[in-house]
């Protein structure tokens, strides 16, 4: 018996389970794979493709019930969480922060990890690119730059860095390397080699794919501040750094407080008596397996993380199999039901995209029931029945 | 629910995501490894228009399974990468020391026969140095030990007369180099009113499998089939304490031989702590657990956590009075069966260890819990810490009363 179980592992399925572990919950995790986390920038934007602040946004939010204050608290608490995790970030919802893309893009997010500092709008900028790295072009990524910051002054790198691999690399492989002090010394010689050939002075800020590191970000940061100067990464394309160490953190903090991780497994029932859930059935291996619970979180990411399946009659809930509304929620709501992140459309988007700020949210809004001691023990007595 | 990872479907879902090759261990430490995306969908989608085509790198591929745990897809990458495996093996013939290394229960066999001149012989270094010129098995590497005194030449039940019979897997590693966990299961499950009978078995195939001899893990699959499928029909559970060996019967026979029998038999196999986990919930746990002060570090083996099951070992062991267990929440140790002990893939077995071991939690425990020995032979390697298995807690606490 679990008293929450979380269905899914993208970042409202992880925050959530880390949230009800401080609240000295018994908790599962069931995923059939990771969320989209792993395929994000790792900046949590407010609305995603919109410049607003919260002012403009809010009444947005308040139709999924979310109340401006609990945006606040929420966003508190995941930057309290992400600093004790050792990644931490800043930003604010009511004034968003001008962040690159790894296209050179402009745009307006609300929360950005250290590892990224907001774009100016003068200055000397210098864009390194790495030989090997083929999403990342610093001449393309110029030419959208100068666009949306005409008064900036660019140039542009590209550093030897790989040589030869067995497959097409990535910034995740690239920030892999740079972990290690000396590749990374080797880089900046490099760099600083080229930037003499090609007569260009010290820049106010150098933007870079989202590489800067995996583990050791803080002294991959550090060394190239103190070196040549201040950094910033652009992610773009996945996999992005930036993304990945947000994942691992995350889930390796839930590992270690103790959730369990049901990995490989898909929920595709709900058993649910007298108006509420009791347990769930999940299959993919051999026999399906019945979790007992409480409380069930579902953070399964709707049409896009896989929770619901767009069919010729509409929508089909392939993870409860219960009847649901055209937003991806129940017709005849449960207590201990609670649907968070993408597992729901949202009022700003047809493509179902919730965006960090909502899943942060959504996810601190679900409340953990109580439960006395007694009672605890004596239901602990049967958390899975055999099928 | 049937599972079937059937190689056509699956690769057409693949997204092209990354999520594998981000988080596959051996990726994550060589960059000539061509890496589950490409090894896997890409390279099957290729083969499928342009006939059969070989990657040398998928010799680095451990089948530990990672990629099929994060691809949201849910696509049984590390079956394509297993077949893939032997296409290899099939093109380019496979190295004489590879088949020796597969063949974990004929070396298990002949080990433990001349089990104490076997162990000297591996601490030689001169013996070793041989060993590093003629098979390429690095000198500096840690072999398990082998026991004369093996679970098979002890332990010789058959039938169980209990109401609860359980059907024993053993495995090799259990069988040859640690019978102590072998006989702790037996204890437990006694202590629990249940009788063990083992019935007869071969190596499960793991360790074929991971060196592209696909033919001969499913020869030997097939004949585990017959025979603990004669014991499910009376009734046994099949329970096992090797991970590997648990997720081969779970997930790699029905996945690899797509037959009736190897899915029936899968749905009657149980991990130790499982079923114990199950005995609890329905109130059958014998719970005069003794305490033990004892602070452990758990480590989660590849093949545990690709069995989807959470953490039984641990739901078991905080059961126990007074017991403090932290899991280290590390990634693959880099041992992976045969893998660790080839020369030419050595550095990166170590540089997986190396940040396995780099643990808080693991320094401030007194000894550390796992249920895989080729896990355990890797910590071995690295630290003097103390290593068990949880069915070894178990039986300690049981004991103590
Ligand atoms: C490609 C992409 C990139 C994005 N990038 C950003 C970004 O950079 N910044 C931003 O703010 N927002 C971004 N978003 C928006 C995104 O919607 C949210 O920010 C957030 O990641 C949503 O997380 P989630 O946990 O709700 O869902 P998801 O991340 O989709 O997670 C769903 C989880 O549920 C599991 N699951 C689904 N069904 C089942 C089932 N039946 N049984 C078991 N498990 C199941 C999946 O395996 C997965 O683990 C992006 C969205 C997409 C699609
Ligand atoms: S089985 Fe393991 S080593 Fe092989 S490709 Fe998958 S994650 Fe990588
Ligand atoms: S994780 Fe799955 S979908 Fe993504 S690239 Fe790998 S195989 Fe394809």
């Amino acid at each position: 018996m679990f008293d929450v179980v979380i269905i899914g592992q993208g970042l409202a399925g992880l925050l959530t389970a880390i949230r009800a572990k401080q609240e000295n919950k018994r908790v599962a995790v069931i995923a059939e794979g990771t969320g989209k986390i792993m395929q994000s920038t790792g900046f949590m934007d407010l609305i995603p493709s919109s410049s607003q602040n919260l002012d403009e946004s809010k009444h947005l939010f308040l139709q999924k019930n979310i109340s401006e204050e609990l945006i606040d608290q929420s966003v508190e608490w995941f930057k309290a969480l992400m600093n004790e995790i050792n990644l931490p970030y800043e930003g604010s919802v009511h004034f968003l922060s001008p962040v690159v893309t790894g296209a050179g893009y402009v745009k307006n997010t609300a929360l950005y990890p250290t590892t990224v500092r907001p774009i100016p709008n003068k200055g000397d900028i210098l864009i390194v690119g790495l030989n090997g790295i083929i999403d990342f072009q610093p001449t393309y990524v110029k030419e959208n730059l100068m666009k949306e910051r005409p008064d900036l002054n660019v140039s542009t790198v590209t550093v030897d860095f790989f040589k030869g691999s067995g497959r097409v690399l990535s910034q995740v492989d690239a920030a892999r390397a740079m972990d290690d002090k000396q590749v990374r010394a080797r880089f900046i010689t490099s760099l600083k080699n080229e930037m003499r050939t090609k007569e260009i002075a010290t820049p106010d800020l150098m933007i870079f794919p989202s590489c800067l590191g995996m583990v050791n970000h803080k002294d991959v940061i550090e060394d190239l501040n103190d070196s040549i100067g201040p950094v910033t990464e652009a992610p773009g394309l996945p996999p992005n750094a930036a993304a990945i160490r947000l994942h691992d953190a995350l889930h390796h903090y839930a590992v270690k407080k103790g959730v369990r991780f049901y990995e490989d497994e898909t929920v595709f029932h709900a058993k649910v008596y007298d108006g509420v859930v009791t347990e769930v059935l999940t299959g993919n291996q051999t026999k399906p397996q019945a979790i007992k619970l409480k409380q069930l979180v579902v953070a399964s990411g709707g049409i896009l993380g896989g929770g619901l399946e767009q069919v010729s009659t509409g929508l089909s809930d392939r993870t409860l199999s219960l009847p649901i509304t055209s937003e991806g929620t129940l017709v005849d709501p449960i207590n201990n039901i609670f649907y968070i992140g993408s597992s729901s459309k949202m009022p700003w988007s047809e493509t179902w995209i919730s965006g960090g700020i909502y899943t942060i949210s959504s996810s601190y809004s679900v409340p953990f029931t109580s439960m006395d001691e007694k009672n605890k023990r004596r239901d602990e007595k049967c958390y899975i029945n055999q099928a | 629910m049937l599972y079937q990872p059937s190689l056509e479907a699956s690769y057409d879902q693949c997204l092209k995501c990354h999520a594998c090759t981000v988080n596959c261990p051996i990726s994550s430490v060589s960059t000539e490894f061509g890496g589950p995306k490409q090894l896997g969908p890409e390279l099957q989608r290729m083969t499928q228009n342009q006939g059969i085509l070989d990657d040398a790198s998928i010799e680095l591929c451990t089948l530990c399974g990672t990629c099929d745990r994060t691809c949201p897809e849910n696509i049984h990458v590390s079956s394509l990468t297993a077949y893939l495996k032997e296409t290899h093996a099939e093109e380019v013939g496979t190295k004489f020391r590879d088949i020796v290394l597969s063949k974990a229960e004929w070396v298990g066999k002949l080990a433990s026969t001349f089990a104490p001149v076997t162990n000297a012989t591996m601490k030689l270094k001169p013996a070793r140095k041989v060993m590093e010129w003629i098979m390429e098995i690095p000198a500096e590497r840690n072999f398990p030990e082998y026991r004369f005194n093996n679970f098979k030449r002890k332990y010789k039940i058959k039938e169980s007369t209990t109401e609860r019979k359980v059907a024993y897997f053993a495995g090799c590693y259990a069988t040859y180099n640690a019978p102590d966990v072998a006989d702790s299961f037996v204890k437990v499950m006694e202590y629990n009113g249940i009788e063990v009978a083992v019935p007869k078995q071969n190596c499960c195939g793991v360790p074929m499998f991971a060196n592209g001899q696909m033919k001969a893990g499913k020869k030997n699959a097939q004949s585990n089939i017959d025979s603990f499928l004669s014991y499910v029909d009376q009734g046994y559970d099949v329970v096992m304490t090797c991970s590997s060996c648990t997720l081969a019967m779970k997930k790699e026979y029905p996945g690899y031989m797509q037959t009736e029998e190897a899915q029936r038999l899968a749905e009657n196999v149980y991990d130790a702590d499982e079923y114990l986990r199950i005995l609890y919930e329905k109130g059958e746990l014998n719970d005069s657990l003794s305490a033990l002060n004892d602070k452990a570090a758990y480590y989660a083996p590849c093949h545990m956590k690709g069995q989807g099951i959470g953490n039984p070992a641990m739901d078991m062991l905080e059961l126990i009075p007074g017991y403090q267990i932290e899991d280290m929440a590390a990634g693959c140790c880099g041992q992976c069966g045969t893998f660790g002990f080839k020369k030419e893939k050595y550095s990166y077995s170590m540089a997986l260890g190396d940040t396995m071991v780099d643990s808080k939690s693991m320094a401030e425990s007194d000894y550390v819990v796992t249920e895989c020995g080729m896990c355990k032979n890797q910590f071995d390697q690295l630290t003097d810490k103390e290593v068990r298995h949880p069915i070894q807690v178990l039986r300690q606490s049981y004991e103590l009363n």
